[in-house]
């Protein structure tokens, strides 16, 4: 009997045991659940339905029809290409940016308490009010950016920067790129100033020289910052649409059309939810691709030692 | 160890998925989400609101003088109405898809929407709006002889009336700086300015006055909706269309469309357009416009709706006639006169639970009173919808040459709605691809036209 009672408490510690933390992650798993997987779900089951919103048939199930029209659709191939640009581009200049920037305001110079609190600015202003002052800057009348580089003699007619299929995509990458910057740029200060000086003094003490100090001591502390930061402006930039619809509208010549612009077009302008959610599900699937690849090939940043 | 790795993966590949998804979400209520600027007029009684019936109105777009109009009326109609209490809401032009596909989705659609009229066959599809003229024929048929009769039929979609509108915007228009064309001799023998009349002498005036201080025209060929309007106006009034005959086929493989592209690049070619043509659109371009940045523009009618918008001190003199046509219509479609937008229309929404309330408001702004804005002034830059607009003096005065041509019956002669059916808001985008193409140099117009045509063809169906 006392036996008996015994195995019955153990076996009941042990579920406890076993459950308790489980009981405590409820709460937040529920949240996820209802609002993010349940979305994606939903999201994916209706890139599997024909529902067009002006449809009288209503939805309909139709497998991977969806997908396949989007391989036939006009111009998709090329807006994957522009969004490979915008992507790749704008990821790979804030990183480069953020770091640098990051690097120069970690020094102690008296100006630098200003600039890191200055240099949010741009972080911090709403996207759609950045997109709409960077058009007039830009623009090839009337934009303060021709007209500077009018007086200093560097071009002669103003140059139509959002006008020109060449030109349009670097230029809103620019402007993404200023606003995403000053972030990473904190992300990596942040890294910085967390390094123990006695790494540099030891250094320093065995004659190594700064670009040494950078290349083996700053960088690779900050190897994880970087990952993130790669990460989290890849989705981010992969995103956004409201930047190029103020700035461009996607074109000209569609020449900065996106997927998630297009994604936006074919919901709201078509109507075509169906076609819309499966291009959704492949802009996240390919999104989660090249991070999975990231992730893979910089594992030694991030995984856990 | 390995288990950790491949569990820390696995979360963070996870994490990922709900930073796409929250990233998405944040881009889109950071600028386009329908509600930035909004702002909401509550009915002034709203204490006694439970004895009225309180009625929903979302407005989209607008200029600041037509808002402060709106307004007023509001105002107006709460304080006279003795059973409604109208709550109205202005919202920005460009969310009204994702508003009212939202509130559909949710069934939280107001009980009445004030938007263009282009956007009916797409609503009523959907079933957002109902016909008017179901819900009180009576009255529908008592409104129908105060409006300008091409701006009713605008308003009209299988022969059920959707709205009721104030004001028409019309395309395309010739906008000439009235100093300019006196300066290069194009004036007639009383001193008023002489118009080009057909698309090569737009050309010769546009070389013309092309100078170092200003192009000799400006044209606004952005893929902006009003800039593909404009498009759509010279096209029609040159044979050409979208559809064909029987609007069963894409019929945009026509003659009347190619010859729009070539205008469009021997415009290019006499190197006397702004080179910013893809980057200005509508309102960026005729702001320039009145800076004097350029002798002639095309455009729509509403270019004093811009001016009051943007300008604070006098702009340039000028006049707006509409677009000249090509010397010969080489089009297979009769040509259209102009093609007529009525952008500001009062609709009922299928799902309100007061029709009857809802017609009362509606009935409201038929009131010549209740449209005054757009006859003396104060809104200016519109077409008005009520014939009784068009008897002001002040909109006599303020619009000689629109006064003059509605008196010789030529401001709305042979004019059809704009282009609607469905797949149209796909495939306008494509159209400014084309002539972008055809402006920039990429491709020939007929290079051009049977990409489009060939595009057109895959998304209507």
């Amino acid at each position: 009997m006392e036996l008996r009672t015994s195995l019955r408490q153990t076996a009941a510690a042990r579920w406890k045991h076993a459950f308790t933390p489980y009981l405590f992650v409820l709460p937040a798993m529920i949240v996820i659940f209802a609002f993010i997987i349940y979305p994606l779900i939903m999201v994916f089951r209706e890139s599997m339905l024909k529902d067009s919103l002006l449809s009288a048939m209503g939805a309909q199930f139709v497998g991977l029809d969806n997908y396949r029209e989007l391989l036939h659709y006009p111009n998709m191939g090329t807006i994957a290409g522009h969004s490979v640009i915008w992507m790749g581009l704008g990821t790979g200049f804030t990183l480069l940016g953020g770091l640098l920037v990051g690097l120069l305001l970690s020094n102690d110079w008296p100006l630098n308490r200003l600039l890191r609190g200055v240099i949010m600015i741009p972080w911090v202003l709403p996207v759609v009010v950045s997109a709409t002052v960077f058009r007039w800057m830009l623009n090839s009348e009337s934009g303060i950016i021709n007209r500077f580089l009018q007086v200093i003699g560097i071009i002669g007619k103003g140059i139509p920067w959002l006008g020109v299929p060449s030109l349009a995509m670097l230029s809103v990458v620019l402007v993404i790129v200023w606003r995403l910057v000053p972030l990473a740029s904190m992300i990596v200060l942040g890294a910085v100033q967390a390094i123990s000086k006695n790494y540099y003094e030891a250094a320093s003490i065995d004659g190594a020289s700064s670009w040494k100090q950078f290349w083996h001591i700053t960088l690779p502390f900050l190897r994880s910052s970087l990952v993130y930061i790669f990460l989290i402006n890849l989705i981010w930039i992969t995103n956004n649409i409201v930047l190029i619809l103020v700035m461009t509208n996607g074109g000209p010549n569609s020449s900065t059309e996106t997927v998630a612009t297009f994604v936006y077009r074919l919901a709201f302008d078509s109507f075509n939810f169906g076609l819309s959610n499966a291009l959704g599900v492949v802009n996240a699937l390919f999104t989660l691709l090249i991070t999975g690849i990231y992730l893979i090939v910089f594992r030694k940043s991030w995984l856990v030692r | 160890m390995r288990r950790i790795s491949i569990l820390t993966v696995m979360t963070i590949l996870v994490l990922s998925m709900v930073l796409a998804a929250c990233g998405s979400n944040s881009s889109k209520d950071s600028g386009t989400s329908p509600n930035s600027g909004s702002t909401t007029e509550q009915p002034k009684q709203a204490g006694s609101s439970g004895d009225k019936t309180k009625l929903t109105v979302w407005k989209f777009g607008g200029t600041p003088a037509e808002l402060d109009f709106y307004k007023q009326k509001v105002g107006e109609f709460n304080s006279q109405s003795k059973d409604v209490a109208v709550e109205w809401t202005n919202l920005p032009f460009q969310g009204k898809r994702e508003k009212i596909i939202g509130a559909y989705k949710t069934n939280s659609l107001p009980d009445v929407v004030v938007l263009d009229a282009q956007s009916i066959p797409d609503f009523t599809g959907l079933g957002v709006i109902q016909a008017l003229d179901d819900a009180d024929k009576a009255s529908a048929d008592k409104w129908k002889g105060n409006f300008v009769p091409e701006i009713w039929d605008a308003v009209h979609y299988n022969n059920k009336l959707y709205g009721v509108p104030f004001f028409a915007d019309v395309a395309p228009m010739l906008t000439l700086n009235t100093k300019i064309l006196k300066d290069a001799g194009y004036v007639d023998g009383s001193g008023n300015v002489l118009p080009p009349k057909n698309w090569d002498e737009v050309i010769a005036y546009a070389k013309k006055m092309t100078t170092s201080d200003h192009y000799g025209m400006i044209l606004p060929a952005t893929n902006n909706l009003n800039d593909i309007n404009m498009f759509e106006g010279l096209m029609y009034g040159n044979g050409g269309s979208w559809l064909t005959a029987d609007e069963k086929q894409v019929g945009i493989d026509n003659p009347g469309v190619l010859d729009t592209l070539k205008f469009y690049k021997d415009l290019k070619a006499s190197a006397s357009i702004s080179p910013g043509f893809a980057e200005s659109n509508y309102l960026d371009a005729v702001t320039q416009f009145l800076q004097g940045k350029g002798a002639m523009i095309l455009t729509m009618t509403w270019v004093g709706a811009i001016e009051k918008q943007v300008t604070k001190e006098k702009s340039v003199d000028y006049v707006v006639v509409p677009f000249p046509k090509r010397s010969t219509i080489s089009g297979t479609l009769p040509p259209v006169g102009s093609l007529i937008s009525p952008t500001t229309t009062i609709m009922m929404t299928k799902t309100t639970k007061h029709s009857k309330q809802a017609m009362a408001f509606i009935d409201f702004w038929t009131n010549p009173d209740n449209q005054k804005c757009f006859a003396d002034g104060t809104c200016p830059g519109r077409i008005p919808a009520l014939k009784a607009s068009f008897d002001n003096p002040a909109f006599q005065k303020n619009n000689p040459e629109i006064y003059k041509a509605y008196k010789d019956g030529t401001l709305f002669k042979g004019a059809i709605h704009m282009p609607w059916f469905t797949g149209l808001t796909e495939m306008e985008p494509l159209l400014a691809n084309a002539y972008q193409s055809v402006l920039q140099g990429k491709q020939s117009p007929e290079e051009a036209l049977k990409q489009l045509s060939d595009q057109s063809k895959k998304v209507f169906k």
